[in-house]
């Protein structure tokens, strides 16, 4: 089942009445670590949404950039749940979070240089090759540029989806609150990802924190970064897209608003490109 | 930098064992060294976010001191597991030794274990087995069972101090985790076959040995997990 339209994450608050509501949900988002020990009646509902709307995953715990070995546990989970629920996208963040003595519980940069491009590559080679399929990496916040970098995001981000075949996960937000955080220009930034390796776009709210932004997706989607969405989808054309909101969860009425508010603008650049001759 | 020298630099920096000055070959800003300190800061808050998630009620029985127990947790016992669930791993026992004097805490950080270890199931990573671990046993000198699903509700209310036998399991069914306060014959049937209980949870209800009739044990047994309630999740 393809994607398209604006999804919005399974989480665990919002299953009950997800699983009763008649308004528009287009497709979900579930967090592969949270479902591969769920089941009785979390795993019920999560079969009767699957019956309903495609379901992509989205993981947060491989460590996909770090120095440990790889966790095969939960790789081998996450393929099990892929032969299950079929997802149309497989994710993960192109960051690390361990060592051999801990889980930094974050998604944490690595510094952008040729010898992380390898290092990264080499790791995500395998992960695709366990699954047996293409996977997509998303850019993540930053709060500080690692020591030591010889490239920028983009370039970086280039080198290693050209290494592996992989896609990129834009998440817009992330760019925003990055380039803040770093001092440079949204746009810019936007403009250095290899947009046209997109597959999916992420959008959530942020919030400013110690005089930074903090990527807590737990408030509405910026004006800001819907502007810089909309920007994406021109160089991107329409891609399935979700609102992500894991922090001080409303209800879920008011998350399919803002989901909503997200759709308008799809829809609207969608329009733009179909009258400008691209093809949607 | 190769990344074995970043990881060797960047996981102390970011754990705060070390300083900044070990950066001190690199070129970087001074908002980028503040932007590794903030890093700092965010670990710790998502430590004490993890921790006040597994153990709600050790969080609002030690109220401001909980931060510090977190930081001192995660300095001596930081998980390297990508299941942040063995965050919980040894914290009841670091609890109760280090407030050996609050009964109330020390069971309320045990009742939290027991309910992570029946909710976590075996099957998901071997397939095929069905013989989890479904329900434990305790005895406690406090009702931490009734604030914990206080806490889980809405507002914290205090421990009372009143000897209680629980068994806390997850159902079959539903796979969510819940406590019992079981009858006598439960309790003991549930102790004989799991080994777990003994003629002291007996007594502690009022039960005399002679209630333990082998015959009465099986039939209780056979009925037990299926007779539980279901219900809420973490439901009482």
């Amino acid at each position: 089942m393809a994607l398209s339209g604006v999804g919005i994450g399974l989480r665990r608050e919002l299953a009950d009445a997800l699983v009763k509501t008649s308004r528009r949900v287009d497709w979900l988002e579930l967090i592969p670590e949270n479902v591969i020990a769920v089941h009785g009646r979390t795993e019920q509902q999560l079969e009767r949404l699957a019956e309903r709307v495609g379901i992509a995953s989205h993981g947060v715990a491989l460590n996909v950039a770090g120095p440990t070995p790889l966790p095969m546990e939960l790789l081998r989970g996450i393929r099990r749940l892929d032969e299950r629920y079929q997802f149309p996208l497989v994710s993960e963040h192109l960051c690390w979070s361990t060592t051999s003595e801990r889980n930094f519980l974050d998604l944490l940069p690595v510094p952008f240089t040729e010898a992380f491009v390898r290092h990264v590559a080499a790791r995500v080679n395998v992960i695709q090759d366990v699954l047996g399929r293409q996977m997509l990496l998303e850019n993540i916040s930053a709060y500080a540029r690692m020591p030591g970098a010889e490239l920028d995001e983009g370039a970086f981000t280039r080198a290693v989806l050209a290494e592996t075949g992989a896609g990129l996960l834009l998440d817009v937000n992330n760019v925003f609150v990055t380039a803040t955080n770093l001092g440079l220009e949204p746009l810019e930034l936007l403009h250095s990802l290899p947009l046209e390796s997109a597959r999916e776009i992420h959008v959530a709210g942020h919030h400013r924190r110690h005089g930074r932004l903090v990527d807590s997706h737990g408030a509405p989607v910026a004006d800001e970064v819907l502007a810089l969405y909309a920007e994406a989808l021109r160089r991107t054309g329409p891609l399935p897209t979700l609102l992500e909101w894991d922090t001080d969860i409303p209800a879920l009425d008011v998350v399919l608003d803002e989901a909503d508010r997200v759709r308008a603008v799809l829809d609207e650049a969608t329009r733009d490109l179909s009258s400008a001759g691209v093809a949607a | 930098m190769s990344p074995a020298t970043f990881f060797r630099l960047a996981a102390p920096l970011l754990e705060g064992r070390a300083g900044l000055e070990v950066l001190t070959t690199t070129r970087l800003s001074r908002r980028d060294t503040d932007g590794l300190v903030f890093y700092q800061r965010l670990m710790h808050a998502n430590v004490v976010h993890t921790l006040e998630a597994l153990f709600p009620l050790v969080s609002v029985l030690l109220g401001p001191r909980f931060d510090a127990v977190c930081r001192d947790w995660a300095s001596v016992h930081p998980s390297a597991h990508w299941d942040l669930n063995h965050w919980a791993t040894g914290f009841a026992d670091f609890i109760a030794s280090r407030f050996p004097d609050e009964a109330a805490l020390s069971e309320a950080a045990d009742l939290h274990s027991i309910e992570l270890d029946c909710a976590r199931p075996v099957e998901a990573f071997e397939p095929g087995r069905l013989d989890n671990r479904t329900a434990t046993t305790r005895q406690y000198t406090h009702r931490v069972d009734l604030a914990v699903r206080a806490v889980r509700s809405g507002p914290p209310s205090a421990v009372a101090p009143a000897p209680v036998v629980l068994i806390v399991f997850r159902s079959q069914s539903t796979g969510l985790v819940h406590h019992h306060l079981p009858d006598l014959a439960e309790l003991l049937a549930f102790g004989l076959v799991r080994g777990e209980a003994s003629l002291a949870d007996a007594e502690a209800v009022g039960l005399s040995s002679p209630a333990l009739s082998s015959g009465a044990q099986r039939l209780v047994h056979v009925g037990l997990l299926s007779a539980m309630p279901t219900g809420a999740p973490w439901a009482a």
